[in-house]
């Protein structure tokens, strides 16, 4: 039973400022993620990566077609689900992270994730493991650089311990080092029975991490 | 933490599981007597060019359930506080029904009306003035809301006031202070002390961080959130600032002329929004 599956997913833009302009980004698509698996998407900038993901999260909305997730012995297709459900989704079964991190000012990093229900220890333990050094993490990350962002971007979602996680380009600032860090984390994730579809610009080559790539060009999906 | 003395004094309304805290069914608000022409429902403009009557709000449907942000976005004019007044029994909508904690209340008046005001809900304004006696105390305030829902015992309404006045985070020196000499932050903080007083399970926002400067109104914004997570209350902020709605709201009615054009969740609504409205107000926001 796979832990998602898509089936004729259509996603078009209807941009009214420029009369009304429509573009499709995503025309028919089916994918299915078997549970614990590791999914990487690539393509062309613009080619409608985030905008799967986004749709799987709901904060894009579909034009049709159908994105069942796969829950505790029930399926719930996301792409009708009522804003009620879908909320109750996220907080059960689904994490994303964004290219731009959105938080609470004010708030350190250490707080931000520790409010996702892991105590500080597991925090401090988890910041760590992403390479943000100590000293930052009682710091608020309006400050912080891209790559410390998108660290604390992906600790929070983490933390959240979804079964099945949206992971948009969290690799994309960082050096090898803190790159690598990361994609231990993600294996670990995996290890603990996760499924995880990622878009990454270029596949990571940790081994045993990714299951397979998928292309995404001209809305449609393509075996690398 | 510490705790809060409870309101004993009076029975605090139960709040009933499976059903929304607040529920807006068809609501619309008429100023006029209506005529054929814009009772047909064809005439969606804010005024009736045949009869003159204005309509504050038309066919709003909204639902809130304990623990949920619903946040209502908008232009001056647009509506958002007639909801509110609706929602908070101020005005009595034309057509529509209006229930509470699962009750019809849309007819509600005197006796029932107070009652549910006192117990029921609970409302912030963008401007204190509206909600607070300027030469009364911060204490006063907020013990009246008390005695108004029938509390008696000075010493238990008092101390009550002054929890909720310090959990406000307001200085104790201030609460024998009237609130005529507050700062637009305190006085936001002493309108939630008073909002918060009989526990309703209720509580409405209508712009209330609207005027303050930054460093202020995220620190009001903090204790909107800590109130919420605490209490687990249905609340319905109004705002024109996407930035607070984006903060505070699960999801997101948009009003536009007296309707609703779009509602969803909030990250959906303000990131992939629908309606042409909708993309305007986003692409407007710094």
């Amino acid at each position: 039973m796979s832990a998602l599956a898509i089936a004729a997913l259509t996603k078009s833009y209807t941009r009214h400022l420029l009369d009304g302009k429509r573009s499709v980004v995503l025309r028919n698509i089916d994918l299915a993620l078997e549970p614990g698996t590791f999914t990487v998407i690539n393509g062309p900038s613009g080619a409608g990566k985030s905008s799967l993901l986004r749709c799987i999260y709901r904060s894009a909305l579909p034009d049709s077609g159908r994105i069942d997730l796969r829950t505790n012995g029930a399926t719930v297709d996301i792409a009708a689900a009522d804003e009620r459900t879908v909320l109750r989704m996220r907080r059960e079964h689904l994490a994303m992270t964004t290219q731009f991190l959105s938080v609470v000012p004010r708030v350190s990093a250490l707080d931000l994730v520790r409010a996702q229900g892991v105590d500080r220890a597991g925090a401090v333990e988890l910041l760590a493991s992403l390479g943000l050094p100590p000293d930052l993490h009682g710091v608020p990350p309006a400050t912080f650089s891209g790559g410390q962002r998108q660290m604390i971007n992906l600790a929070i979602v983490l933390a959240r311990s979804r079964p099945l996680l949206l992971l948009d380009e969290v690799t994309a600032s960082l050096d090898p080092t803190r790159r690598n860090a990361v994609l231990q984390a993600l294996l670990a994730r995996k290890h603990a029975g996760v499924t995880m579809l990622g878009v990454f610009h270029d596949p990571p080559k940790m081994p045993g991490l990714v299951d397979r790539v998928l292309t995404l060009r001209d809305g449609t999906l393509h075996a690398a | 933490m510490k705790t809060i003395p409870a309101p004993a004094a009076i029975e605090p309304i139960s709040v009933p599981s499976g059903t929304p805290c607040l529920e807006l069914r068809d609501i619309t608000v008429r100023y006029g007597r209506g005529c054929d022409h814009c009772r047909s429902g064809e005439m969606r403009a804010q005024r009736c060019t045949h009869c003159g009557s204005v309509y504050g709000c038309r066919d709003v449907s909204l639902d809130v359930w304990p623990g949920e942000v619903l946040g209502i976005v908008g232009e001056s004019g647009s509506g958002k506080s007639t909801v509110l007044a609706v929602s908070n029994l101020d005005i009595q909508p034309t057509s529509g029904s209006v229930k509470l904690l699962g009750d019809d209340v849309s007819s509600a008046e005197g006796k029932q009306r107070r009652r549910l005001r006192a117990l029921a809900l609970g409302i912030v304004y963008q401007s204190a003035q509206a909600n607070l006696l300027m030469d009364v105390t911060a204490g006063g305030n907020v013990a009246e809301r008390m005695l108004g829902a029938g509390w008696r015992r000075y010493d238990a309404v008092r101390s009550r006031a002054l929890a909720l006045h310090t959990d406000m985070e307001l200085p104790e020196d201030r609460f024998d202070v009237p609130v005529g000499m507050f700062s637009g932050g305190m006085r936001q903080r002493v309108q939630l002390a008073k909002a918060l007083a009989t526990s309703p399970p209720v509580l409405l926002l209508d712009e209330p961080t609207s005027g303050l400067d930054v460093s202020v109104q995220a620190r009001i914004l903090d204790l909107i959130r800590r109130i919420h997570a605490e209490f687990q209350l249905a609340i319905v902020v109004v705002s024109h600032d996407l930035a607070v709605i984006r903060m505070l709201a699960d999801r997101l009615l948009v009003m536009r002329r007296g309707l609703v054009v779009e509602h969803g969740l909030t990250d959906q609504v303000l990131e992939d929004p629908q309606h042409p409205y909708t993309q305007l107000l986003v692409s407007a926001q710094l």
